[in-house]
């Protein structure tokens, strides 16, 4: 059935998409406070690295989740499974947590990194705090990919 | 015990065994020392300063920027990642013969050559980007000035003013030369000589087409072509003077070793000088007081008995209330966790070292976020190798051993739930079958394929730990004396949350029990709102506060939920490795070098994925224990045992 199919490669798209955007919104904040700590010690780069990279999970849970999907059809190398409209559907709103939570909490947490950049600016000893701050708002994404996981896990096709 | 006992010391000793007082603790590294601060009034003690401090941050300075220059200017780049210590008899420490002083002021000499160099050569440049713009104008430079009666500029004017300012000059008069050149761009480069009678309505022409004449940054001699080439030429051996001078800075270098102990035996000095400010003095007596390990105490006596007789040491246990300093013990296993303590801060004298607790809660966590056996073992690996080979700080090397017993973890729970680089074993040849065979057979839990024991499992610890942590808060403050609020508010509701968890289990599992359990609950709610509310004085709003406490419940299943995570993130790790997995096999698919391609695909997103799931399950696990876990009974707040000692950055005493 090709409209099932349709609603869940649009599930499958949200899910890498919009949960992508989160990350390279969040990443691309704390990216510009980290050339600004580095312009002031270069040797940072290390911690500087870490914590920019710390909102690019959504993107990669929106990725798995993605995939997830495509691999649940049989897209990737298996045989394709035909799918309804209807679970078509559900599989789409499957993928809604971690796109819209991955969204929403990659930039928070890229702002909280770039906070976090400002604090090991000024107090190189405490890069280990720094890292758990951002790590709190990625609790969220965590739990939405988990959502996801579960529900894509509960459709049977 | 896990904070190690310490005692308060006062050591008063003659004031001639001061120095020998002071060099021994320092040797034997055990007292912190800390100024007393009851002191009487009436036994007129002052603090003993005696030598300033000044001077040695003077040479601490000085040493140091011999070493940054050292550093600047070195020509073989040091072995490796991590400083081999140096090793110093304490001899030669303590009695430095090492005189740096002629190699501090070469170092600088040096550098303001240098300087003075550099700031020769942007002169240089700044005049060479002058002359380059006029380089096409054929004139010697030393022509630009003022003769009695004519004056002659340098003139950059655009193409469309220049047609303008021709004809506004042929106005004005005859008595001019007017010299054309093409310049950059769309400019004309241009020389002037000029009747000085005719300056003023010049100057009107300069302000009215806005042109500003150029001016030479310094005066010049031939055309700008030859001083071009003289510049060039200089530039050429300014440089050749620095190489020179950077050769000649990089001989120190030999000396490096030596400034490196001096530095390290200034530092000690400054510490030493710090320490005997924090000494109380009468007219005869010292007084040193500070903290010590119990287990250190008969040594320190022995130490000091062995000296002169002139002393006597007072000691005592630490009052409630007092700031004592926490030095952690643990096994040598547990050890390696302490940094995770560290980060969240030291426990208070008066409670519980949460480490050998949190550390099995985290090894485990690590290994269930990241929970496969190919990764697990390349960490372990990895990690045991730096941890035995590279010449790292102790503090380095328990936290690479933290990690590489996370991999161990992570090896035992990917074999629990049969992830080995994801499904990759699900694809091996035929005549490799019984490796999946093996890990079939010691797969007990398939997350893949059914999620929902694996989520439980996750939930499950997380209700162990959060009971765990109620239970030290309980023991904490009974320990402390506070039996009501140990009883009330700790034991109670780890009864209470134990009950519903047991009761939860016999509706699926074990019918029989259920009517023994039940009351047990009843009475446990019953229990919280008669007590939760004691602190209200109405005795309406004890009840109804009592009943509020009930609420509290919604936040230990909330904490509880959070263990998800655990579960989240160890599957994850398997999906993207089946999704490497995946995209190799489908690049592998290509004709001729398709399989080395998909090998490199696969290799490059496994790699991909061992990082960023290696950092997830460190960040997760040890927020699992800093919020979940630490909020239910740690306070921390102590500052750590820093014991009078050589304060030593590049070298090793022996």
């Amino acid at each position: 059935m090709v409209d099932g199919l349709v609603f869940s490669l649009l599930g499958s798209a949200l899910a890498v998409g919009l949960a992508g955007i989160g990350s390279a919104v969040g990443v691309g904040i704390a990216g510009e406070t980290g050339a600004g700590v580095m312009t002031e010690d270069p040797n940072k780069f290390g911690q500087v690295i870490l914590l920019q990279a710390l909102p690019g999970t959504q993107g990669i849970y929106g990725l798995l989740a993605g995939f997830w999907v495509l691999i649940k059809l049989g897209l990737l190398g298996g045989t394709p499974v035909e799918v309804n409209v209807a679970q078509g559907m559900q599989i789409m709103v499957s993928c809604l947590p971690i796109a819209i939570v991955g969204l929403l909490s990659g930039i928070y947490q890229g702002k909280t990194s770039a906070a976090c950049l400002g604090l090991i600016a000024r107090r190189p000893g405490e890069t280990g705090r720094a890292i758990i701050l951002p790590a709190i708002v990625e609790t969220y994404a965590v739990l939405a990919l988990l959502a996801t996981i579960l529900l894509l896990n509960s459709i049977q096709v | 015990m896990a904070i190690s006992d310490m005692k308060r010391v006062d050591l008063i000793l003659h004031r001639s065994l001061r120095d020998e007082a002071i060099a021994l603790l320092q040797d034997a590294e055990v007292m912190e020392i800390t100024s007393e601060n009851q002191i009487p009034e009436d036994l007129e003690l002052k603090p003993c300063i005696e030598d300033s401090v000044v001077e040695i941050e003077e040479e601490i300075n000085q040493v140091r920027r011999c070493l940054e220059f050292i550093q600047k200017y070195r020509q073989q780049k040091p072995k490796g990642w991590f400083l081999t210590p140096i090793e110093v008899s304490k001899d030669n420490f303590t009695h430095p013969q090492f005189n740096y002083l002629p190699i501090y002021q070469a170092c600088v000499s040096i550098e303001n050559q240098l300087q003075d160099i550099r700031n020769r050569v942007n002169r240089v440049n700044s005049h060479l980007e002058f002359l380059k713009r006029i380089e096409k104008m054929d004139i010697p430079l030393e022509d630009v000035g003022e003769t009695r009666f004519t004056h002659s500029y340098l003139l950059e004017i655009t193409e469309e003013n220049w047609v303008l300012f021709k004809e506004r000059l042929q106005a004005i008069g005859k008595e001019w030369y007017l010299n054309e050149f093409k310049g950059e761009g769309r400019s004309v480069l241009a020389f002037l000589v000029i009747y000085r009678d005719l300056l003023n309505s010049l100057e009107e022409i300069f302000a009215d087409l806005s042109i500003s004449p150029l001016s030479l940054p310094q005066a010049f001699e031939g055309t700008p072509r030859q001083v071009i080439l003289k510049l060039e030429e200089r530039k050429k051996s300014l440089a050749e003077k620095e190489q020179v001078l950077i050769t000649k800075g990089a001989i120190y270098q030999k000396y490096e070793d030596q400034l490196k102990i001096l530095f390290d035996y200034y530092n000690t000095l400054w510490e030493k000088r710090q320490t005997e400010a924090k000494i109380w003095k009468t007219d005869q007596t010292c007084l040193i007081s500070g903290w010590v390990k119990e287990e250190n105490l008969p040594d320190l006596e022995q130490a000091l008995a062995k000296e002169k007789k002139e002393w006597v040491l007072y000691q005592r246990d630490p009052q409630p209330g007092e700031d004592v300093p926490i030095y952690l013990e643990n096994h040598p296993w547990v050890e390696n966790f302490d940094i995770l303590t560290r980060l969240y801060g030291l426990p208070n004298y008066t409670e519980v070292d949460p480490t050998p607790f949190m550390a099995g809660f985290f090894f485990f966590f690590f290994g269930i976020c990241l929970g496969d056996v190919i990764y697990g073992l390349a960490i372990a690996l990895l990690g045991f190798g730096a941890a035995y080979f590279l010449p790292a700080p102790l503090s380095t090397k328990r936290f690479i051993k933290m990690l590489a017993w996370g991999g161990v973890a992570s090896l035992v729970m990917g074999l629990f739930t049969g992830s080995w680089l994801g499904d990759l074993f699900d694809y091996l040849p035929s005549s490799l079958a019984f490796l999946n065979n093996l890990r079939s057979s010691l797969m007990v839990i398939d997350p893949l394929n059914n999620p929902l024991p694996m989520l439980i499992f996750a939930l499950g610890i997380g209700i162990i730990q959060i009971l765990l942590g109620i239970l030290l808060g309980f023991y904490k403050e009974w320990r402390r004396g506070n039996y009501g609020k140990a009883v009330l508010d700790h034991l109670s509701w780890f009864i209470f949350i134990t009950t519903i968890v047991v009761y939860l289990l016999s509706m699926v599992a074990i019918p029989t029990i259920q009517p023994v359990v039940l009351p047990i609950l009843v009475g446990a709610v019953l229990f919280l709102i008669a007590t939760q509310g004691r602190h209200q004085k109405n005795p309406i709003m004890k009840v109804l506060s009592g009943l509020l406490s009930l609420y509290n419940l919604v936040s230990y299943l909330g904490d509880v939920l959070s263990y998800s995570r655990l579960f989240a993130l160890g599957i994850s790790t398997t999906i993207i490795a089946v999704l490497a997995r995946t995209l190799g096999s489908l690049f592998g698919g290509a004709p001729y070098i398709g399989w080395l391609i998909g090998l490199v695909v696969a290799l490059v997103f496994h790699l991909f994925n061992l990082g960023m799931s290696g950092l997830g399950a460190f960040v997760h696990s040890v927020r699992l224990q800093y919020v979940e876990f630490f909020t239910k009974f740690y306070e921390n707040g102590g500052h750590e045992f820093k014991p009078f000692r050589y304060k030593t950055k590049y070298i090793k005493l022996h």
